[in-house]
């Protein structure tokens, strides 16, 4: 069994009187495709919020690569190569494509040799079909051109984990595809992946393992077959 | 020869010049009026490290460029210190309170983060306003040293001026170019974002508000020398505030080109409709300029010049 990258063991986040993750604990091992998925509401983004660093966590703690990082900011955690991108791209908008992706490589991807190989801007955005997109503003992209960007970025980060929030939502479903094609060709190269997504037949053929959270809680764990045809993960989608 | 090489002789020529037109005696008026345009070429250069690059919108001019100002006052009352000496005190110190701003950006931002910064010149006016060892509210003369390096001392500060809006803008421009301004942008553009991407946001921001604090103290820092007689009002005058914000934003923020034009041209015209029209007609010039500007050029002049070259 491969060694465990990301750590994850008894996560408490509350906003308020409002316990978003319950006590939820995890285990991503190097190279993996991990799929994160359940209703609406049910703590996914907020998982990843403290995993990142966005959100401090209430207890429990989290671990990279044996690690403690619990504590760390997030600019810290990318440097590790804790790498994620938003749900609502965030690009940064007075910059070029290509400027958006330098940032990310001298802030974070250059301190570390190579995780994902060593790419320029440019060839990360050759490899993800941005190319001829490179001198633009975020503005002049269309929706599917603004999720690769997120996804260039990150890349250009040199992640050795990269969770994509919902990197698909919205998209027809061959730029489902086509965004999927890419995280399989990211994966190859060694990079560990979470995706968090609604679109079930994206992440069912992605993911080698599935984790189902419910109102904070994880509710399942295992292989897409083994997810879907579990009790607790129908009742949670589906209701009684 | 390397950019930076030649910026720093170009600021060097520019200094040069400056003594020269101090050495040529034209009307004393001239040298008045220029040290207030390059006092604000300082201002709005400053200003703009943290509200143009970083995009934190300060109100607080008033309250660095006082402290810059009553920290002068102070030296000069309990020791007769040196300009120079002036000049770094009142800078540390306006560096000090931008650190102390830097450090609630951690959970103010946009609108909430300017009126703080409001707030904390209307507070900081007050204990000035009462603190009588520099003059309470009814403010204090300041007797400037006799004699000056060269020429008379207006000249003299004229020409501090120069060096100063030198420093400023060579200042400006090497964080604009560094990976400091790139992370800048970044966080401008989006704080999230830049900080999941390995911009160290927290350092960056107080950083910024740091030098922009310590520049806008020194801006402050010979004004007592320069008016002779230092009150709150003046001191704290909302002027500064607004002109701080206005200049930058009709030259252009995104460059350290921008401040420079728009507090040359609104010092310039500020100058000349107190001489020609009244004094009361400064503020109204300056928002009428801007509200033109952010109505139809939102990125200044700059942005004008860009667009009309097609890019």
């Amino acid at each position: 069994m491969a060694e465990a990258l990301l750590e994850v063991a008894g996560l408490v986040k509350r906003f308020g009187g409002f316990t978003a993750l319950n006590g939820v604990s995890l285990t991503v091992k190097a190279g993996e495709r991990f799929g994160l998925i359940g209703p609406n509401g049910s703590g996914k983004t907020t998982l990843i919020n403290c995993v990142s660093g966005v959100l401090p966590a209430n207890a429990g703690s989290i671990r990279f690569e044996g690690r403690e990082i619990t504590a760390l900011p997030p600019h810290q955690r990318s440097r590790l190569g804790i790498v994620r991108s938003f749900q609502i791209p965030k690009p940064f908008t007075s910059m070029t494509v290509r400027e958006n992706l330098e940032i990310a490589l001298e802030y974070a991807g250059a301190g570390r040799a190579g995780a994902a190989g060593s790419a320029n801007a440019d060839e990360i955005l050759r490899g993800i079909g941005l190319e001829s997109k490179a001198h633009l503003r975020p503005a002049g992209l269309t929706q599917i051109e603004m999720r690769k960007l997120e996804l260039a970025r990150a890349m250009a980060a040199r992640p050795k984990l990269l969770i994509s929030d919902e990197a698909m939502a919205g998209l027809s479903s061959t730029e489902v595809d086509d965004i999927l094609e890419i995280l399989f060709r990211l994966n190859a190269q060694g990079i560990t992946i979470i995706m968090i997504e609604h679109i079930m037949r994206a992440v069912m053929r992605f993911s080698e393992r599935v984790l189902v959270l419910d109102a904070g809680e994880r509710i399942a764990e295992g292989t897409p077959e083994q997810v879907v045809r579990d009790p607790a993960v129908e009742k949670a989608y589906l209701g009684e | 020869m390397r950019r930076p090489a030649v910026a720093l002789l170009v600021g060097v020529a520019v200094v040069v010049a400056g003594i020269v037109l101090a050495k040529l005696k034209v009307n004393p008026y001239f040298y008045f009026a220029a040290y207030v345009i390059l006092q604000y070429v300082v201002i709005a250069t400053a200003w703009n490290i943290l509200g143009g690059y970083a995009g934190y919108v300060n109100f607080g001019t008033p309250a660095f460029f006082a402290m810059g100002a009553y920290t002068a006052v102070v030296l000069i009352q309990w020791a007769r210190a040196p300009l120079p000496v002036l000049l770094l005190a009142g800078g540390l110190v306006a560096a000090l309170l931008g650190l102390g701003i830097g450090y609630l950006t951690l959970r103010l931002r946009g609108t909430f983060f300017s009126i703080a910064t409001l707030a904390l010149s209307v507070v900081l006016q007050t204990v000035i306003m009462n603190w009588e060892y520099v003059g309470g509210s009814r403010g204090m003369s300041v007797l400037r040293p006799s004699g000056p390096p060269f020429g008379s001392y207006v000249t003299f500060l004229f020409t501090v001026m120069v060096g100063l809006a030198v420093v400023a803008v060579l200042a400006a421009r090497f964080v604009e170019r560094s990976w400091i301004g790139r992370g800048l942008a970044a966080l401008r553009d989006n704080e999230e974002a830049a900080e999941c991407m390995g911009v160290p946001t927290l350092r960056l921001k107080l950083f910024a508000t740091t030098i922009s604090g310590f520049l806008l103290g020194v801006a402050g820092a010979p004004f007592p020398y320069y008016v002779t007689f230092v009150e709150p009002n003046s001191a704290f005058a909302l002027d500064y505030a607004v002109n701080a914000l206005a200049m930058p934003m009709i030259g252009g923020t995104t460059s350290w080109v921008g401040p420079v034009i728009g507090a040359v041209l609104l010092g310039t015209a500020q100058q000349l409709a107190t001489v020609s029209i009244s004094s009361e007609w400064n503020l109204f010039i300056v928002g009428v300029v801007l509200v033109a500007f952010v109505v139809l050029a939102p990125e200044g002049i700059l942005g004008l010049v860009r667009r009309l070259r097609g890019r």
